[in-house]
């Protein structure tokens, strides 16, 4: 009796500089990826927001030369998932904001009505947007978490899937 | 109706207005990330000094050839409601999105919730 082989992880990580000329290129793989492995518009467009605000938040906040991004399938016994995760080095100021912001969004038990408390403090917020986390759960219905690593952050965004492609094609 | 408005035309995306029947129309196209926050804040700061000016009873603003809205878009579209909210006429703010593209809608939500009174989010 024949075993159908097992199902291989798919991935792509890059580590890059960040910059504001790369993002186009970042969003393009996330998204092309996301294309390869599931026929859901919805799911893919919620990655590519993922992968502008995170990429973008590379860009603003990283206090190193480098960064890493990856995007993955992975299988699980529940069924598939799809994860996005950006690890920069920041300061130790803007490490202790980041962790207080992601941890109220992760506690929040509604993210619409925690999204429109964020959209009201921006308005007292001169220069940062404050969104762009808030926005993943929110808008795009994706689980967010995260982890500090003395002067390293991961951010991780992730979404259950159905079905996915074989990837091969 | 004044209009000092000049158009936005960048590399990705462009930003321009109008004045139709006293209403003041604004269209968005292309991708608006960070790289374009800058110029979409300065052009609807000015929006808002034009509406303060002249007082239209209604601002029309045409995303639905928009790509992507980032946060710090998102932030320059939550001020521009914040300051009609406050202005003394209280002009409607209709955002029009396309049907073809779903986020367009669940994005500028956002603005209805925050002034449920003056802005219309509707699909075409």
């Amino acid at each position: 009796m024949s075993q159908s082989p097992p199902r291989r992880l798919r991935f792509v990580k890059v580590e890059f500089a960040p910059s504001c000329g790369c993002l186009g290129s970042l969003v393009a793989l996330v998204t092309d990826f996301c294309r390869n492995v599931i026929d859901d518009p919805d799911v893919v467009f919620a990655f590519r927001m993922a992968a502008f605000e995170l990429t973008e938040n590379v860009v603003k906040y990283c206090s190193g030369d480098r960064a890493t991004l990856e995007i993955s399938v992975n299988n699980t016994v529940e069924g598939s998932e799809l994860v996005l995760v950006t690890e920069n080095q920041a300061s130790v100021e803007r490490l202790k904001d980041a962790d207080e912001r992601l941890r109220a969004g992760e506690a929040a038990e509604d993210p619409v009505a925690h999204f429109d408390k964020l959209v009201r403090d921006t308005l007292n917020s001169p220069d940062e947007s404050r969104l762009g986390l808030g926005r993943l759960r929110a808008e795009a219905d994706l689980a967010v978490s995260h982890s500090i690593n003395n002067d390293m952050i991961s951010i991780r965004v992730r979404r259950r899937v159905l079905k996915t492609n074989s990837g091969d094609n | 109706m004044a209009m000092n408005l000049e158009r936005v035309k960048k590399e990705g995306y462009s930003i321009e207005a109008h004045v139709r029947s006293q209403r003041l129309s604004v269209v968005l196209t292309g991708t608006f990330d960070m790289t374009a926050s800058q110029d979409l804040q300065k052009f609807l700061d000015e929006v808002r000094a034009e509406v303060m000016a002249t007082n239209p009873p209604e601002i029309e603003i045409d995303v639905s050839s928009v790509y992507y809205l980032g946060s710090s878009c998102i932030k320059a579209f939550v001020s521009l409601t914040a300051a009609l909210k406050a202005a003394p006429k209280h002009p409607i703010l209709r955002v029009v999105t396309s049907s073809r593209l779903d986020w367009q809608e669940r994005t500028f939500a956002v603005l209805a919730r925050l002034a449920p009174e003056i802005v219309n989010v509707e699909r075409t």
